[in-house]
């Protein structure tokens, strides 16, 4: 399976950090959530200081070992404030 | 999969939009009690700083389908003729409305507790996010307790 791009996209203050909404990132196979984020966490020292959910195609996982191999869309969710 | 309504207005609700939804009911004559609750953007201190608006901003396509999912339990859990969810996306000034739910059902009991159920769930489980925004336009992120 060749490596492929999928879209990340991050809310709230983690778009702040980020410096942006969403972004396009070439993943390998074989890719867990776990891996995605220590990537993301390289990428953006001031994500390891905050709180977050992760949705992988709208749905929140709830542990980070998921593959990603047949993820389209991730989602970096901080706190909910809604209301 | 069926097109999910989105419940995103952009800026605040206005009062005329929610006279006019209980209005539409007049002709729903089997419903003998509604209930609505309204979420109004509140002038709070902080720091000696008031809090002058909140910027709304959401992952608009999980939310819409975390709205109806809500919505789908919420009608199995509460024996309800109807429900509406509207909420608020980008600027909403202190004192305008961001959150308007509003059920309907042929007696009163149920809709106070469904109401307090969707508010809740909302609150909790919507990725919707706001921006506090200070009169010296600085901001902090609010986070729902």
């Amino acid at each position: 399976m060749p490596s492929r791009t999928i879209k990340i996209l991050y809310f709230g203050p983690l778009a702040e950090i980020t410096g942006k909404s969403d972004e396009h990132l070439e993943i390998k196979p074989g890719q867990t959530v776990k891996d995605l984020l220590d990537h993301l966490s390289n990428s953006y020292n001031a994500l390891q200081d905050q709180s977050f959910k992760v949705a992988v195609d709208k749905s929140i996982v709830s542990e980070t070992n998921q593959s990603i191999d047949e993820a389209a869309e991730i989602a970096l969710l901080p706190p909910f404030s809604g209301g | 999969m069926k097109k999910i309504k989105s419940v995103f207005v952009n800026g605040p609700i206005p009062p005329e939009f929610i006279a006019n939804s209980i209005a539409k009911h007049q002709s729903k004559t089997a419903i003998g009690a509604h209930n609505i609750f309204l979420g109004q953007i509140r002038a709070d201190q902080q720091n000696n700083k008031e809090v002058k608006a909140i910027n709304y901003t959401a992952y608009e396509d999980m939310a819409n389908e975390v709205m109806y999912t809500i919505r789908e339990e919420t009608f199995e859990k509460f024996d309800l003729s109807c429900m509406h969810i509207y909420h608020s996306l980008g600027t909403v000034y202190q004192g305008e409305i961001c959150l308007f739910v509003f059920v309907s059902a042929p007696h009163r009991k149920v809709t106070f507790e469904a109401i307090e159920y969707l508010v809740e769930r909302i609150k909790k489980e919507a990725p919707i996010y706001g921006k506090e925004i200070f009169s010296d336009e600085s901001h902090q992120w609010k986070v729902n307790t």
